[in-house]
């Protein structure tokens, strides 16, 4: 069965490889050059007094491509679901093999080898992939300090997407029992599920560190004040004196969250309260009055630290899910295609 | 070897058109003592019928000591039947022909011709063994 | 004799359809069965249940002792689906390697050769191949894993007079060479007059007749005579068919004892006229014996 797994699946694997191949050609032709830069300019650019400069361009230098294979990374496993998944058994349905197919082995015992091996083909090839882009655009990684931004396209969770969006396109297929269909739920599925746990359910995998700091209102280009620059802040929320929530990012003025009149009581700040004795609304004024109501900054944010658990937990969700779903498939075949 | 023919208008028994078959061939002398018969695959090869119907005729011809079965080689003719002379064989041929003629000319269609047959061969043999 | 297929009281239920009610079989092997009926009768449904695609709304079904679906029954059985389904990018070689992966007992060479004699091109994709070709193959992949049991649905209906013939020859030549037992649905009575020794007669989801054909032949005749009605004739006569002119009666009766009225002219009946007789009958009342006709459950 592994092996019958393996020759009507000969075609897709191709692909897949064809398609490996050539990104690895595109990542091997131009990784090396960005390395090179990186090496010559920001390797030393301390030294040289002109980091801005280098990064910058690093940055442009490597952007673009980078972007394509943000975007490669992030749709493959949906390819993979839609084009791999949902065609395992509705094809079989709709072209009527499967009166072949389940007349030569059992219908679970197929389902179950067929589920195995190419959810493992899936998390390989897509585990290559990430592999590939992680190593190309780890120059650019060193100098972003962004890495929660990619997320979604480094470590390990890719395997799990790659895992789920094969196994959902399968069960899609099962249960609709038809290709086109099939595929649309998949897509769709696919993509709340990934926003709907990035959003809720990532923030809040491993507990979130907090940290109040002064509401600096007059900007000093560096990050809000968490710890280490790489940190992800999940709310950055303006909070008054007695911790009651007034706005977003400690903004307080004409172009803040939080609004800001001057009048006979002084300078007004909504939801927090008043000083009287100041009368103007420029940047200074604010911030004293900011200082003089105690108004602050309460951080909530996952520390740079938590980034691999989160991976890793992440990761677990949804191949926990996969593994529901592959004993839905099993079941819904045994027992409502017959 | 003899090669079998299936009339599927005819109403026989296809077991039985096969038996005949043989019969014939022996009567008319294209099947001697130790000739061999087609094999039940070779048969249902061209015929397209149950091979049980093969077998049927061939325990048929068997029971009537015509044929014997040698395991591993074959189905064998042993036996033989009365021969007709190809003379005698051509004078009946021709005086019915004759007595067609005659009842074509009396208005009589086929089904009445076979009604006389079967008539005048009740009347001589009834009583008789086939 | 080992039974082939052994129903009890088996029922298919879709939603509110019945597509198989109350059927109750013991088909003997090494037979070829006829399946004959008229479209949605359950003969395929019959046979989708003897094969483990479909599983029983009611009642039992075992094939050749064992329970449908299962991995060694599997190994045993040989099915060919209506119209002969086969994966239209795979190349006929690659079928074959399909079976070789999935059959424990699959022989090769037996394939090969059979595809030879066909003249089909191994590497030819199954998409292109006409609807002959098609039936051959699937016939080539179910008898290559040296089943004990073949079952055919409507095999032959959508092929050419030409197709049709070469695949009952083909058909014959395999039981013939390895006693297999072969259960096949049909439309054509033709066929099934020329290649089976046993019949089932299914209508509208119930089964109606079964039995050897010698024995089904031997105790079904037409009488004909003066006119007289059906329930003037003995019990131990069931009425089949009727019809009457102004002075004659004519009847296809089905009985075990030998009839013994001068009135009547007794013919054998054929086949074919025996199972259109069956197919036309109407519905048997609700009463177990009623006076007129009765129709064989």
């Amino acid at each position: 069965m592994t092996r019958l797994t393996l020759m009507q699946f000969r075609l897709q694997a191709l692909i897949a490889l064809g398609g490996l191949a050539i990104i690895a050609v595109a990542l091997a032709v131009t990784g090396p050059n960005l390395v090179h830069l990186y090496d010559t300019t920001v390797a030393n650019c301390a030294a040289n007094h002109d980091c801005s400069l280098a990064t910058a361009a690093l940055i442009t230098n490597g952007d673009k491509f980078s972007i394509v294979l943000r975007v490669l990374v992030e749709v493959v496993p949906a390819i993979i679901g839609i084009f791999w998944g949902a065609p395992l058994v509705a094809r079989e349905l709709e072209t009527e093999t499967f009166r072949l197919a389940w007349t030569e082995v059992p219908r679970t015992r197929w389902i179950r080898v067929k589920l195995l091996v190419l959810t493992f083909v899936s998390m390989a090839v897509v585990g290559a992939l990430s592999v590939m882009v992680t190593w190309w655009s780890s120059p650019l990684d060193r100098i972003r300090m962004t890495p929660f931004t990619s997320f979604d396209q480094r470590g390990v969770v890719v395997v799990g997407y790659a895992a789920f969006a094969f196994v959902l396109g399968v069960t899609a297929g099962v249960v609709t029992r038809r290709l086109l269909p099939a595929m649309a739920v998949t897509l769709g599925v696919f993509v709340a599920a990934r926003l709907a746990i990035a959003h809720w359910v990532r923030p809040h995998l491993v507990a979130p560190s907090r940290l109040v700091v002064r509401d600096t209102v007059i900007a000093t280009g560096s990050s809000a004040g968490t710890p280490d620059p790489r940190d992800w802040i999940i709310s950055d929320q303006t909070i008054n004196a007695s911790g009651r929530v007034i706005g977003q990012f400690g903004s307080i003025g004409s172009s803040g969250s939080t609004a800001v009149t001057v009048g006979v009581h002084g300078l007004v700040i909504k939801g927090a309260g008043s000083c009287p004795d100041v009368h103007s609304q420029s940047s200074q004024a604010v911030q004293n009055c900011v200082d003089q109501l105690h108004l602050r900054e309460l951080l909530i944010y996952q520390p740079i630290s938590h980034f691999w658990e989160l991976q890793w937990l992440e990761m677990a969700i949804f191949l926990g899910v996969t593994a529901i779903l592959a004993g839905l498939c099993v079941w819904w075949v045994r027992n409502r295609l017959a | 070897m003899i090669e079998f023919q299936l009339d599927t208008t005819s109403g026989v028994a296809t077991y039985l058109q096969l038996v005949q078959q043989v019969r014939q061939a022996l009567q008319l002398g294209l099947l001697e003592p130790g000739d061999q018969l087609p094999t039940a695959q070779q048969v249902v090869a061209k015929l397209a019928i149950n091979p049980n119907t093969v077998l049927k005729a061939y325990r048929d011809l068997e029971r009537e000591g015509l044929v014997r079965p040698r395991p591993g080689l074959g189905t064998f003719i042993v036996g033989t039947l009365p021969r007709i002379d190809p003379l005698t064989q051509a004078r009946l041929l021709a005086s019915m022909t004759k007595w067609l003629e005659t009842a074509r000319a009396a208005g009589l269609g086929p089904d009445d011709m076979e009604a006389i047959y079967r008539m005048a061969w009740r009347n001589r043999f009834a009583e008789g063994a086939a | 004799m080992t039974v082939a297929i052994e129903t009890t009281a088996l029922s298919k239920r879709y939603g509110r359809k019945l597509a198989l009610q109350d059927c109750t079989l013991d088909i003997p092997d090494g037979r070829v069965v006829g399946l004959v009926g008229p479209n949605g009768a359950g003969k395929s449904t019959l046979l989708h249940l003897a094969v483990g695609l479909l599983a029983p709304s009611s009642g039992a079904i075992s094939v050749l002792g064992g329970r449908p679906g299962d991995a060694d029954l599997l190994e045993r059985v040989g099915f060919v689906a209506q119209d002969a389904p086969v994966y239209r990018g795979m190349t006929v070689s690659q079928h074959l390697r399909m079976g070789s992966f999935l059959s424990k007992r699959w022989d090769d060479s037996l394939a090969e050769s059979r595809l030879d004699d066909l003249d089909l091109d191994l590497r030819q994709k199954a998409g292109s191949l006409s609807g002959g070709q098609k039936a051959q193959l699937a016939l080539t992949m179910a008898i290559a894993k040296r089943p004990e049991l073949l079952l055919l649905d409507e095999p032959v209906a959508s092929l050419d007079p030409l197709a049709r013939r070469e695949f009952l020859q083909g058909l014959m030549e395999i039981v013939a060479d390895n006693g297999t037992s072969v259960v096949l649905s049909s439309h054509q009575i033709g066929d099934v007059e020329r290649v089976c020794d046993y019949l089932v007669i299914l209508v509208a989801s119930r089964v109606c007749l079964s039995g050897d054909v010698t024995d089904l032949l031997g105790s079904h005749h037409r009488l004909s005579g003066p006119r007289r009605d059906a329930a003037s004739l003995p019990s131990d006569q069931v009425v089949i068919e009727e019809s009457h002119t102004d002075k004659q009666s004519t009847f296809l009766v089905r009985t075990s004892k030998p009839i013994h009225d001068p009135a009547w002219t007794v013919k054998p009946v054929a086949l074919e006229d025996l199972v259109l007789a069956y197919l036309a009958a109407p519905r048997p009342p609700k009463r177990a014996h009623a006076a007129g006709l009765r129709v064989v459950q």
